[in-house]
């Protein structure tokens, strides 16, 4: 059984289709929201289990854009956290039993309850449209509204060809972080359930690992380009004008 | 690209819908689990780093403390030695002067002691000598008697005694 690659409609809310990745994608808020919930209530200074373990990886994961991102990194971390948090919860919560299994009648097609929130184009383009408004916000605040403008616009040509291509890939990079995350993570479902079609024992287990560390690597993927993103349009651009504050 | 858009199943309110889910999740994570967390790291770094430094400065203290404490040992040694060499300068001075004291009182007490006996054995001879005197003019008189007369007795006598008496 080959999955299309729209999302399915469960009901109608208004002008908004609910679909079952729309349904997903409330689990995995409702999930995150509950564990920043429990995580905030019990904040100590003598660390539990839980704490620890959450400490354990932001510390981690600020240390890595404090190595990529230097100064700017105060700004740009809860961008990658929050990206690399969002996109893992719904990959791995998507491998969870009864998604893609679990059928409701519609008329006269079954459709399955569940689906990977991150196998839904409209996520992963939201996703992908976020992170680059974002860069751009980011980037006008950091170097300013002429600074930014001169990266794109020169008088030299080989800057201004230069220029134009780094504005083309603004929005090629809207279609590669969205299709990215999209392609892996649809792709991935398609092969558990044609995997499982064939033998649904033991058989999809290799794939499911697999599936597992590409949920792990594509969170990662997204989160740490659109850093490397934020990062590189921080930092003044290279011209007459670059400002002294660069230096680190 | 419209066929493109259906087949992928791009809906705009589907995708405004994902985005706003977003952006408050986002939010959220931001307002009460990455800035909090960041602050109590950085809190705790700060405490580490804190800690450290007191501690170095206590060990810091404690080393100049034990420094002062030997160097103070060592004068209040210093100073003992010294005092007990005086005392015993002192003490030997004093006993020196004991001593002659005492030699002087005792030369003086055998000295008198010496004039006491010479005089003593003085007047016991003198006391002797009137003594015997008196005993051999009583032997004069016993033995004289019946030989002379009473003067004549008399006349011995007193030549006796004062040939005894010189």
């Amino acid at each position: 059984m080959a999955a299309p690659l729209a999302p399915e409609i469960l009901f109608q809310v208004g002008p908004l289709p609910f679909t079952n990745t729309l349904l997903h994608t409330t689990i995995v808020d409702v999930l995150i929201v509950s564990g920043v919930i429990i995580l905030s209530k019990n904040l100590t200074k003598t660390p539990g289990m839980f704490q620890n373990a959450v400490e354990y990886v932001i510390d981690g994961l600020y240390s890595l854009t404090e190595s990529i991102s230097g100064h700017n990194a105060k700004k740009i971390f809860p961008w990658f956290m929050g990206f690399f948090t969002i996109i893992l919860v719904a990959n791995i919560t998507a491998l969870f039993p009864g998604f893609g299994t679990i059928f409701i009648h519609k008329g006269e097609d079954a459709i399955p309850l569940l689906r990977s929130a991150t196998s839904d184009i409209n996520t992963t383009l939201a996703l992908a449209l976020v992170a680059t408004v974002a860069t751009q916000v980011l980037a006008i605040r950091a170097v300013g509204v002429k600074g930014h403008i001169a990266r794109y616009l020169s008088w030299n040509p080989i800057f201004l060809f230069v220029g134009i291509l780094e504005l083309l890939s603004v929005f090629t990079n809207i279609i590669s972080l969205s299709f990215r995350l999209f392609g892996n993570i649809f792709a991935g479902e398609v092969v558990l359930s044609t995997i499982s079609g064939i033998f649904a024992f033991l058989l999809p287990l290799p794939f499911m690992a697999l599936e597992i560390i590409v949920a792990l690597v594509q969170a990662l993927v997204f989160a740490i380009l659109t850093m490397g993103f934020m990062s590189i349009l921080m930092t003044a651009h290279h011209s007459d004008e670059a400002s002294p504050s660069e230096t680190h | 690209m419209q066929d493109l858009i259906n087949n992928f199943g791009i809906n705009g309110y589907l995708l405004i819908a994902q985005l706003v889910n977003f952006l408050i999740v986002l939010y959220i994570l931001k307002r009460f689990a990455f800035g909090p967390i960041l602050k109590l790291l950085e809190n705790r770094k700060k405490t580490i780093a804190e800690s450290l430094k007191n501690a170095e400065e206590t060990k810091k203290l404690l080393e100049a403390t034990e420094e002062r404490e030997k160097e103070v040992l060592k004068k209040a040694q210093l100073q003992a030695q010294n005092i007990i060499a005086d005392a015993k300068k002192q003490a030997e001075i004093l006993l020196q002067d004991a001593e002659e004291s005492t030699k002087t009182r005792v030369e003086k007490m055998l000295i008198e002691a010496q004039k006491k006996i010479e005089e003593q054995t003085h007047s016991i001879e003198q006391q002797l000598a009137s003594q015997v005197t008196r005993l051999s003019v009583r032997v004069l008189e016993k033995s004289l008697k019946g030989f002379f007369s009473e003067k004549e007795q008399k006349e011995v006598i007193e030549k006796a005694t004062k040939q005894i008496r010189i």
